[in-house]
């Protein structure tokens, strides 16, 4: 079973986290950790590295963070090379969503990670263009 | 394959919980679920799929439920339908 670890700036990946389950119901294979303005990235790391190890139930663990280049993601990326994670950036609600009802039917996390990435850029809309498409 | 119009009721129609249930609930069913409205038709078991219908109360969505519990798929779902999804209003 692959795991999924939320993690970004601000308290976007717990209240994200806790939205999603508010929709689909809880998970306990799923956490979060959101990184305060005023947080050493240190012990930030130690802490995240230690939810992972939980998380990790042996298929490895997907991260979800909010935004390549910025320091949930970069400690992210520091992390993985002790562990086995696949990193995706720009969380968003249909991404997460869509990765927590189909988590339990991949095995390869690299293959998770692809499907998890496209759907998250797929599920992105232009109202309008939906609803002139409706209208046809 | 059977095939139903179905009318939404409940005050906040197919919002994103409702939707859950309701794939939820075909999730349970061998049967393959399609729900149509306008041009679009969704997949019964995909959850992001069913919200691109954006379906408000009032709007009557097209189930076309097709495998080997298909009449039993329908008639779950008929009852969430009518049952407000559970939620009250």
């Amino acid at each position: 079973m692959i795991g999924i670890l939320i993690v970004t700036h601000g308290s976007l990946a717990d209240e994200i986290m806790k939205t999603c389950f508010k929709i689909i119901g809880e998970r306990d294979t799923v956490g979060a950790y959101s990184i305060q303005w005023d947080d050493d990235p240190t012990l930030a790391t130690r802490r995240i590295e230690k939810l992972l190890k939980k998380l990790d139930q042996g298929d490895g663990v997907l991260v979800l963070t909010d935004m390549f280049g910025g320091t949930p993601t970069n400690i992210m990326i520091s992390l993985s090379k002790n562990s086995h994670v696949e990193i995706v950036t720009g969380v968003n609600l249909p991404m997460l969503i869509k990765a927590v009802t189909t988590m339990s039917t991949f095995n390869d996390l690299s293959e998770f990670a692809e499907k998890v990435k496209q759907q998250g850029q797929k599920n992105i809309y232009k109202v309008s263009d939906i609803l002139s498409m409706k209208r046809v | 394959m059977v095939e139903k119009r179905l009318k939404l009721v409940n005050k906040l129609g197919l919002h994103a919980r409702a939707a859950a249930k309701l794939v939820q609930l075909g999730e349970t069913f061998k049967s393959e679920i399609k729900i149509s409205k306008d041009n679009v038709e969704a997949n019964g078991k995909s959850i992001l799929s069913v919200l691109l219908l954006a379906a408000p109360v009032g709007t009557e969505l097209t189930f076309s439920i097709q495998g080997p519990d298909e009449e039993d798929a329908m008639a779950a779902i008929d009852s969430l339908i009518e049952r407000k999804f559970d939620e009250g209003e």
